[in-house]
């Protein structure tokens, strides 16, 4: 059984990285209950491993990486497989995304949730998380070339969007 | 095309970006992710499992050792022509592919930790029967055998822990 001094150890860890991943999981799915499944479940997948957890890894790194596995498998549910790529996020997302985030830019909030699903997580993981781009391919199952030019049509698409 | 310096959506990004770390998440969901763990406690599961796999693997051990050290004082056997045997070939062939799926273990903990307690179990309990079997049965070759592989072993017992 866990002591209570790992229980504590996660608990700080889950009140240090939660907020931060469930707005990366909301960004993503382009949904609040969605992102709170993944989040929810990505905390328990850490929990059933936090024994094995060596302490020379980041346990933000850590938790961030179970968080992109859930993610993952996410994906490639049955049901979202069936899902156009055209598919946007909830509406009013901008709403959505300033209940956990205040001062969040809403309209590019809501910019970025009107773009198709895949352009959506290539902006998020990479302009939004800070993922290079190589390192968004792979997660993404594309190629570095298919990134980059997603990138590049998405951020048309948001200057388009947000013309005064 | 835009230089990305001058692109106000690159800045707007950026800035949105940069608020990340403050974002909240409610409180209703760790009371949520509480529940789910106070009900099922799978790492003490988890610990237990791989403890009832490194006491099987001990014991396939010891039993190893012991059965090899009474072939021994035998003196039943005759390395060199041994060393020849199939048998051997396939015992050291066996042996390399554990070493290497233990190497395989610290690469796979970070991508998938479950995946990595699993793996774990059975390895160890896989290699406790090879050496145990090959220790029974071929004692002087598995002594070359470790004696070849023992950084490699090394490394991969660092990364079971």
């Amino acid at each position: 059984m866990q002591s209570d001094a790992s229980r504590e150890r996660f608990e700080a860890l889950y009140r240090d990285q939660a907020g931060r991943l469930l707005l990366m999981l909301m960004r993503l799915t382009g949904s609040r209950e969605d992102g709170e499944d993944l989040t929810q479940e990505t905390f328990i997948r850490g929990w059933r491993a936090w024994s094995s957890f060596r302490s020379s890894s980041q346990p933000s790194t850590w938790i961030h990486t179970i968080a992109m596995r859930a993610f993952a498998d996410w994906c490639r549910a049955p049901a979202r497989r069936t899902l156009d790529d055209a598919q946007e996020a909830d509406a009013a997302f901008g709403e959505t995304i300033a209940a956990i985030l205040p001062g969040t830019d809403r309209d590019l909030e809501e910019a970025i949730g009107r773009l198709p699903s895949q352009m959506r997580h290539a902006v998020v993981l990479h302009y939004l998380e800070g993922m290079p781009v190589d390192c968004v391919a792979k997660q993404l199952g594309k190629s570095s070339g298919t990134i980059k030019a997603q990138l590049f049509t998405a951020r048309s698409r948001l200057r388009e969007a947000l013309k005064p | 095309m835009t230089n990305d310096s001058d692109d106000p959506i690159l800045e707007r990004l950026n800035r949105l970006r940069a608020m990340g770390a403050d974002a909240q998440a409610p409180e209703r969901l760790w009371n949520a992710v509480r529940a789910d763990i106070d009900r099922i406690p799978p790492s003490a599961r988890g610990g237990r499992r791989h403890g009832v796999a490194i006491a099987a693997g001990i014991l396939l051990l010891a039993g190893g050792f012991a059965a090899g050290r009474l072939s021994a004082k035998a003196g039943s056997s005759d390395s060199r022509a041994r060393l020849e045997q199939p048998a051997t070939l396939a015992l050291q062939q066996s042996s390399t592919q554990f070493v290497q799926a233990l190497d395989a273990l610290s690469a796979v903990d970070s991508v998938e930790p479950r995946v990595h307690d699993e793996h774990r179990e059975v390895a160890l309990v896989a290699l406790g029967a090879v050496i145990a079997v090959g220790s029974a049965e071929y004692p002087l070759e598995m002594e070359q055998l470790f004696a070849a592989r023992r950084h490699s072993l090394e490394r991969a017992h660092g990364g079971l822990r």
